[in-house]
Order: structure tokens, then sequence, then C-alpha cells
């Protein structure tokens, strides 16, 4: 078994892809029996993704082939925001499948995708071959309009801008009534947070023992849809999947998040809505609630320079919202200067758990998360995977996490580099992670997967 | 005489090479719908390329203005070890512009300046990238000869 990696970072994705191929090509010297492609996020919608996919079917026209857009991609020699990278596998069999418009009837076609991933497994379990997925599912889509008010454009006419009218807001029945109403809208579609929707399907893959890892596809400029890549075709919000089998590889997988506990602090949801929103918190207006929790109320000032960092949108801080000290399970919390809600980035079913559970107050420990507990996390997270016999890598690492980096990200990257050493890896800066090893889906969390060789016995 | 002919030629083309090198990762970072303008500096404060757009120039322009006005004095302060350094410009009651100021090698500054909504901590991942491989190349062209 070998693998391979390619990288280069263009603006031109045509360009990027060709460089990519060549690398990884010129690395692995026989013919693939499987692709991986990445890309960053590109203008210009499904056709410049389908166009760069023409050049690799031009070489490989037959080779099976699974990806997604994400926010950025590394790998040891480069990193960036926009272009291509490739990784090829040779020696081992490789599947991919395809479930369009996976957002619309979630139950069916998850069991479609059940159904196929457990005739996948069972198949290649009497050759004695163990099995990975690797799923790429549709990432945050949040509607035009919404993505429209949290970055303060399109004031008038704009049904989520109604919500934060004076008269709802001295008014909670009403701003219940509004709610349910922009509730209603969001969820034509089953837009909203990206989690939610992928949830039964991980949960039942989880409880099966299926092996997985996954990364959610995202596009940082318009936030309300993703790209996958199915076979040298592009698809927009739809759900692809890649299985990896072989009888001499041993497939594994981490969740890591590396949050440190500053301090707790108990808050109740007063209400919630679908796709994020919370209205009220402790008896207040979510936004004024939250700022107190997180004792800013006299500095908001703070808040305004966290927001525009983290795209009018993002969490200043993590928040643990997990009764268990000791579990890491990080979900953020964010306030926009916008809008008078807070706005919480876990899937539905956690969320709604939490406004059940309100009158019992819950309790949260406020995380830290700074490129230091990210860089010991590194270190801890990838020496316990590595060993001389690893094959390949590939790494979800969260887009918000990047972002926290910032300016330091090159450094970050210096420590899968002294890690990793020569094995060939990817990562992929994208917009949620998840793996078989942990459930539920979290927040700020790097997903490892490597294959390691097996000594033959 | 011919090799030394060859030898000049080979030089002219090195640098030739370096220089588009130079435009190209310039012009990469300006395709970000984020970015206003990129304007790459030599230490004493003359232009070297930039890159910005004509149709919203008029704001720019003046933004441009003020950072050739601070210019020497980021120069003194990249110069004694800060990697980059952020301004907030403020243009109107509203609006302020973020502008950063990144070091490139050992004789040159990167300048970015930003859309007034831009996700900064994104694109600071971008700048840092584009301001470490700048310098590379403007080192190389120095050793080439300028």
């Amino acid at each position: 078994m070998k693998a391979s990696v390619g990288l280069c970072i263009n603006h031109n994705l045509k360009l990027a892809t060709k460089n990519a191929l060549e690398q990884a090509e010129k690395e692995l010297n026989t013919q693939p029996t499987g692709i991986l492609y990445f890309t960053g996020t590109h203008p210009g919608g499904k056709n410049i993704y389908s166009q760069s996919l023409k050049i690799i079917k031009k070489k490989y026209p037959n080779t099976p082939l699974a990806g997604c857009s994400g926010i950025g991609i590394a790998n040891n020699q480069d990193y960036g925001l926009k272009g291509a990278a490739i990784m090829f596998f040779s020696g081992i069999s490789v599947r991919t499948q395809l479930v369009k418009r996976f957002r619309i009837r979630t139950m069916a076609k998850t069991k479609k995708i059940l159904k196929k991933c457990t005739d996948i497994e069972t198949k290649e379990l009497r050759q004695n071959s163990s099995t990975s997925f690797i799923f790429f599912p549709p990432g945050l889509g949040f509607p035009k309009l919404m993505v429209n008010l949290l970055n303060h454009r399109l004031k008038g006419f704009n049904p989520f801008f109604a919500l934060n009218n004076r008269v709802w807001r001295d008014f909670p029945a009403l701003s219940r009534f509004s709610g349910k109403i922009v509730n209603f809208l969001m969820n034509i579609g089953g837009i909203g947070i990206s989690y939610s929707s992928a949830w039964p399907l991980f949960q039942e893959l989880y409880e099966r023992g299926i092996h997985y890892t996954g990364t959610f596809g995202v596009d940082s400029i318009s936030m309300n849809k993703s790209y996958q890549f199915y076979n040298y075709k592009a698809f927009k919000d739809s759900m692809t999947f890649i299985s990896l089998s072989s009888p001499e590889l041993r497939f594994m997988s981490k969740t890591d998040t590396g949050a440190t506990v500053d301090y707790q602090k108990p808050f109740s949801l007063d209400s919630y809505l679908d796709g994020g929103f919370i209205p009220r918190i402790n008896g207040q207006w979510g936004a004024i609630s939250l700022l107190k929790l997180f004792e800013m109320e006299k500095t908001p000032e703070i808040l305004e320079e966290c927001t525009q960092k983290y795209f009018y949108y993002h969490p200043f801080r993590p928040l643990c919202i997990l009764d268990n000290k000791k579990s890491q399970n990080l979900y953020g919390l964010s306030i926009n200067p916008n809008l008078n809600h807070a706005l919480i980035t876990a899937p539905n079913q956690v969320a709604k758990k939490l406004y059940v559970d309100y009158k019992e107050q819950f309790q949260s420990y406020i995380c830290n998360q700074s490129a230091v507990t990210i860089e010991n996390l590194l270190d801890k997270s990838l020496s316990s995977l590595i060993e001389d016999n690893t094959k390949f890598g590939l790494f979800f690492d969260c887009g918000n996490r990047a972002m926290i980096v910032g300016d330091r990200f090159q450094q970050y990257l210096e420590y899968y580099k002294k890690n990793l050493g020569k094995v060939p890896y990817l990562v992929i800066i994208s917009g949620g992670e998840v793996n078989s090893q942990s459930f539920p889906i979290v927040n700020f969390s790097l997903v490892s997967s490597i294959a390691q060789q097996l000594s033959p016995t | 005489m011919i090799s030394q002919t060859r030898e000049i030629d080979d030089q002219a083309l090195r640098l030739t090479k370096a220089i588009s090198s130079i435009q190209t990762e310039a012009n990469h970072l300006f395709t970000f719908r984020d970015v206003k303008a990129t304007i790459l500096f030599r230490l004493d404060g003359r232009v070297i390329s930039s890159f910005y757009d004509t149709e919203t120039s008029n704001l720019i322009l003046s933004v441009i203005k003020w950072v050739k006005e601070i210019i020497s004095k980021t120069k003194e302060e990249l110069k004694h070890g800060a990697r980059s350094i952020k301004y907030n410009k403020q243009i109107n009651q509203n609006e302020a512009i973020p502008v950063y100021f990144y070091r490139t090698g050992n004789s040159g500054i990167l300048v970015a300046i930003l859309h007034s909504r831009a996700n900064t901590g994104l694109m600071e991942i971008e700048m840092s990238r584009t301001a470490k491989r700048l310098g590379l190349i403007i080192d190389r062209k120095q050793s080439i000869g300028d």
C-alpha cells in the first residue's frame, strides 16, 4: 500500500489542481486506486470546481474520487486558503458513493447510507479487510438573508431583522411567535447548523461501531452553501463518502479539543429556536445575558473586535456545556452585535436538551483555547498516534481554531511537520469534524485519522 | 566574452523571474474578496508593487496616502522584531478599515488594506503566508543583485 500527496496554493484552481496532481503522481509512481481531492474556497460556484475536476478526469477516468471544498488546506510544504490538495492511494480497495439533497429528506437518506455502509463493511470483512469511511456532509448553510443580517447588510426588508425590532424585544411572547415563523422558514430544506441534519446518521454509525471520520464542507465566502466532489463532478449541499479497505491496514482516529477549563457559571436557556438561535438566557435577552455571563458588559468594544475577527458571528470564547468537567465537549456560544440573540454552534439535538433541562440551572464551563493549548494538544494527540509503520495521515482541523491562531498558523503547522516526519499527510481546515471514537459531535476540535501498516503474521 | 554575456543574461533572467513571482504573490493576496489593496514597500518607503481596485479607489487612495505617511514609523517598529502591526483606520463615523503591516524578508514591508467587515482571523493566515513567501523571494532577488 502506498499513499502520496500533492498540494498547490493558488487563486487559479485549475492551475493549482494541475500542479498538485503532478506532485502526487511523481511521489506515487504507479496507477492510483483511489483519490481524495480537497480545495479551498474559490469564488465562481460549482463550475469552477467541475472544471478543475475535469483535469484529474482526463488522466484517471475510472478511479473513484471524493472530497469537498473547505476553508483551507495544508501539508508539510505549504498552506493557504485557496488552492487544491490531492491524496492518491494505491494497493487498497476504494469505493465512493453520492447521496444528493441530503438535508431535505434526512431520515430516508440516512437509512440509505447506513445500508450501503453495512453492505460494504460486511463484504470487506469476508475478505478479512478492515474498512474506514470518510464522510463529506453538507456544511454550514445559513440563508442568504441571515448572513446579510449578521454582516449588517440589507437592513430593510429582512424577516430576520424583524426579530431585532423593539416590539418583539419588549414582549417575549411576540418574540417567540416571530421566532417560530423564522424557524419554519429556516427549516425548509433543513438549513442552519450543519451538524443537526447529519446527527442521526453519525449516531447510528457510532452505535454500530463502524469506523468513520468526516468533515463538513464549507464555503467561507458565502457561508450558505458547500461543495462536495464525487467521481469528477461537483455537487452542492450533497453527501459523498469514500470507503478505504485493506487487509494490511489498521485505521485509527481521535478527536481532541485541547481546551482548558477556566471557571464555571450556571445559566439557563429560556427559549431556543432551531438553527442555533437563543433569544433568551437567564430571563434576559440572549446577547445581554451572555455578555454578563462572560463578565464583559462593560467592555463591549472587545466584543466588536472579536466578532469582526470571526466573521461577525463567532464566539469570543468557547463554552463547555456538559455537566462533567472531564468531558471536553465544546460548543461555541456567541453574540452578534447586530442581533440581540445569542447563537450556539451546537447541533439542535444538544441545544434542545439544554433547553428542556433549563429549570435545573445548567452548569457551564467557560473554556480557553490559545495557540499554546493547541500546540500542546498537537504534541499529545500526534505522538500517541504516529508510529514507524504509519502510512498516511488525514487531519480535519476546525476553521474557528485556525482563526484564533491567525498569524501564528505557520508555527502551528510546524508541529504537524515535527511529529509526522516523512509520512504523507493533509490538513483540511474545515467547518465541522466528526469521528467514530467520540460522540456527540463537538466544536473546535481536531480529528486526526491515520492508517498503520499491520506487520505480517 | 560569450560566457560573460551568458552570465549577465542568466542574471537578468533570474531577476525577471524573481520580479514576476513577487507580482504573482502580491496579486494572489489581492484576489481575496476581503482584501481591498495590497502594497509592497521597500524599507526606504518606495513602492515595489501595488494592487488596488480602481472602482472603489477613492476611499482606498486616502488610506494609501495615510499608509505612506506612517510607513517610516512602522518601519522602525518592524525592524526591531515585531512580525506584524495592525491598525484600524477610521474612515467615517461607523467604519474602520483594518490595515496590516508585515515584514517581508530583510528589505520589504507588505501592507494589506482589508474590507471593514473582513474576516481578519482567516485573512491573517493568508497574509502571514504571503509575507513569508515574499520575504524569501525578495531576499533571493537581493542576493542576485538589486
